[in-house]
């Protein structure tokens, strides 16, 4: 991995700045009184203002989202989301379950052995106990002999484990977040959709090409640019490309260029999809839609004068 | 949680259910506006896709055949006229090239020619490759056929041209801004000639003490060629920013006082990086968006060395007080066991050696997992 130490470094020293802290109101703490001296504290001097130490340091509520052109990249509007959807700070131990959450429900678990009792055969003794000179033996089950059956073998079983609603909820907003702050969360308009150059399509309509390996090398070809020319590409670490619905030369062309990165429907995705490759390039509608489904921990089952408060809202235009 | 991949469909049918779908894969190819001094070569590179608001396409790719109505001969001679010009500027223009229809050659045994002697050896006969690399000929594939996007193929990360493309999307945005024509200042503004350049950043911006910025000069000209009513993607020319030796002269008699311009209001700010993205292809990602209050904020942003791409070139580049120390051996790739064979200068003895035992196939340096893939014929 290319520059992992310092990068894991920068990291853990931007973690510790006072813009990824979470809590309220921050005292600064530059005196620590003894337990040995009994002398009065001295005043704090600092250059700071009265109103910066007694004002808690308050995030913005919101964060900016760029809306794109899929394929030309170009910036089409600027959005508002809230930060409790696409600026949780980061919660490692919260991804983990989650990645480990999906990872045990993914399992199939049909792995099965026969037990002696199971395999199939005469259960009759193979010979005598005595006056041959040999071993005692069983039956041709037992567990000692070849074929036999297997003592503590694997049954089919459900691997999977549980995981509260809200925390798993919790983890989906995380990941994005975690993509949104390290710019590497591409929001663009919907109906994404791959589009090939006008020559190539009246080709084929007009039955000039017909061979599928050359339909299929120039898709190929085609996208390997398009994903180079936006740094979205191989050398760029991969991109996964998120539709509200499947979109057939888009996800046709990713899996000629698995290279490249993926693309999947938001049915399909999750958590760990969302953390795998370099960049998360999403579908507006899909954002919302992901998002809409994982925010139960913000949804208040409280009616205040009657009214159930609303989860915060979702793409705000402030430029267009 | 989809864990199986899904069934493709047939692919003999794949592009032909593609095309009667809404959703088609329409290719908007927008061309440069006719005119008659725009050199050939240029409109190829002009290509700009987007699956933004999709142009009506010539023909029904759905139909496949254009309908032929009925008309009269001198219509017909017309037309062929027509498609006979239209055919020449095809191929003047050709992007792609597809291979030749297959043809089959005759059987041997219906060949009526008595002369004709069936040849017993491949001599003499020409190699003409597979159909699998058609597309990585640039006969086949100009590179004037590339994908052409919104930002530059090259990103721009010079500083001093940087700079210049900063200056050059302010004047531009505010010129626009000061004329009026706010609801175009998010338009898709073509790029320009090396003149119009040259005008934009020779234009004066003025910077009050709280960061109000205005221009002063000839705003119509600006203005007009980056009018935006004749459609989202008028591109007229294909220069960016001057060269770097130009963009230092022009930054050493500039006044520096515009990089104060303050760019607190979003959509002025927005019309700035957008036209600085379209420029230099730097992208400023949406968490540094709130951070921008001035341009020299929006400098700081984005002109950045490019990152390295392995630890080791970061700790040459960047880190030259770990390298000098004393005590400290720095290595770009791990030191084995050959490193220290070469070091002593036994290395090429014992690569002998181990081939006067026939050990050894190929030099010790060579990969165990490479010399596999020779063994197999795959490398």
């Amino acid at each position: 991995m290319a520059g992992k130490g310092a990068r894991g470094l920068a990291e853990a020293f931007r973690s510790l700045t006072l813009s990824t802290q979470s809590c309220g109101q921050r005292l600064p703490s530059t005196f620590s009184r003894s337990m040995a001296t009994e002398a009065t504290l001295p005043r704090a001097t600092s250059n700071l203002t009265t109103t910066s130490m007694t004002t808690p340091w308050r995030p913005s509520p919101s964060v900016p989202v760029t809306v794109y052109d899929f394929q030309s990249y170009e910036p089409l509007c600027l959005e508002e989301w809230s930060s409790k959807h696409l600026h949780l700070p980061m919660r490692r131990d919260i991804l983990h379950l989650a990645v480990i959450f999906e990872g045990d429900n993914t399992r199939q678990g049909t792995a099965s052995s026969k037990t002696r009792y199971e395999v199939h055969g005469s259960h009759k003794k193979l010979y005598r106990q005595k006056g041959l000179g040999r071993a005692r033996v069983g039956d041709k089950q037992s567990p000692l002999r070849r074929g036999g059956g297997k003592v503590f073998g694997p049954k089919p079983r459900d691997f999977g484990t549980g995981m509260n609603r809200k925390v798993y909820d919790l983890a989906w907003r995380t990941a994005l977040s975690y993509r949104y702050r390290r710019g590497e969360l591409v929001v663009c308009e919907d109906g994404m959709e791959l589009t090939l150059p006008q020559e190539i399509m009246d080709m084929v309509a007009s039955e000039q090409l017909q061979n599928q390996t050359l339909i299929n090398n120039f898709k190929a070809k085609w996208t390997r640019q398009v994903l180079d020319g936006h740094g979205w590409g191989r050398e760029h670490g991969r991109s996964t490309f998120i539709t509200s619905e499947w979109r057939e030369n888009l996800f046709d062309a990713m899996a000629l260029v698995p290279n490249y990165g993926m693309a999947l429907d938001v049915e399909d995705v999750d958590v760990k999809d969302l953390l795998t490759t370099g960049r998360l390039v999403v579908e507006r509608e899909a954002l919302a839609e992901m998002i809409g489904r994982h925010q139960s921990d913000l949804l208040s089952k409280v009616f205040v004068n009657g009214v159930r408060p609303s989860p915060p809202a979702m793409g705000k235009v402030i430029v267009q | 949680m989809r864990r199986i991949s899904r069934l493709s469909k047939p692919s003999g049918a794949r592009l032909a259910s593609t095309t009667a779908r809404p959703l088609a894969p329409l290719c908007v190819q927008r061309t440069a506006r006719p005119s008659p001094s725009t050199p050939a070569v240029q409109i190829n590179t002009l290509r700009f896709y987007s699956s933004r608001q999709p142009d009506p396409l010539p023909g029904s790719l759905s139909s496949g055949k254009p309908e032929v109505p009925e008309h009269n001969v001198v219509e017909d001679v017309l037309v062929e006229e027509r498609v006979a010009v239209e055919s020449y500027d095809q191929l003047s223009q050709r992007v792609f090239v597809p291979p030749p229809r297959p043809s089959v050659a005759e059987r041997a045994d219906e060949i009526t020619d008595t002369l004709y002697t069936p040849a017993t050896t491949a001599e003499g006969l020409e190699s003409i490759g597979r159909l699998g690399s058609w597309w990585d000929d640039p006969e086949h594939w100009p590179e004037t056929s590339d994908f052409v996007g919104f930002t530059p193929k090259q990103k721009v990360q010079e500083p001093v041209l940087l700079e210049a493309a900063v200056r050059r999307a302010l004047t531009e945005t505010l010129a626009m801004k000061q004329l009026g024509r706010e609801e175009q200042m998010l338009g898709h503004w073509g790029l320009q000639d090396k003149a119009q350049c040259d005008a934009v950043l020779a234009l004066d911006v003025r910077v009050d003490s709280e960061g109000n910025a205005t221009v002063t000069g000839d705003l119509h000209s600006v203005g007009d060629v980056l009018s935006v009513e004749d459609g989202p993607t008028s591109v007229d020319g294909t220069y960016t920013l001057p060269s770097a030796a130009e963009a230092l002269a022009w930054k050493q008699q500039a006044d520096q006082s515009w990089k104060g311009a303050s760019l607190q209001d979003a959509r002025l700010k927005f019309a700035v990086i957008k036209r600085v993205m379209q420029l230099t292809g730097q992208v400023v990602p949406d968490q540094k968006l709130a951070d921008i209050a001035t341009a020299r904020g929006l400098l700081a942003t984005i002109a950045k060395p490019p990152k390295a791409k392995t630890f080791s070139q970061e700790i040459e580049t960047k880190k030259q007080d770990l390298v000098g120390l004393p005590n400290v051996a720095f290595s770009p790739k791990r030191v084995t066991k050959g490193h220290k064979d070469q070091a002593l200068g036994r290395f090429k003895l014992i690569e002998a050696e181990f081939r006067k035992r026939d050990l050894q196939d190929g030099p010790l340096s060579v990969p165990k997992s490479r010399e596999q893939k020779h063994w197999k014929g795959e490398a």
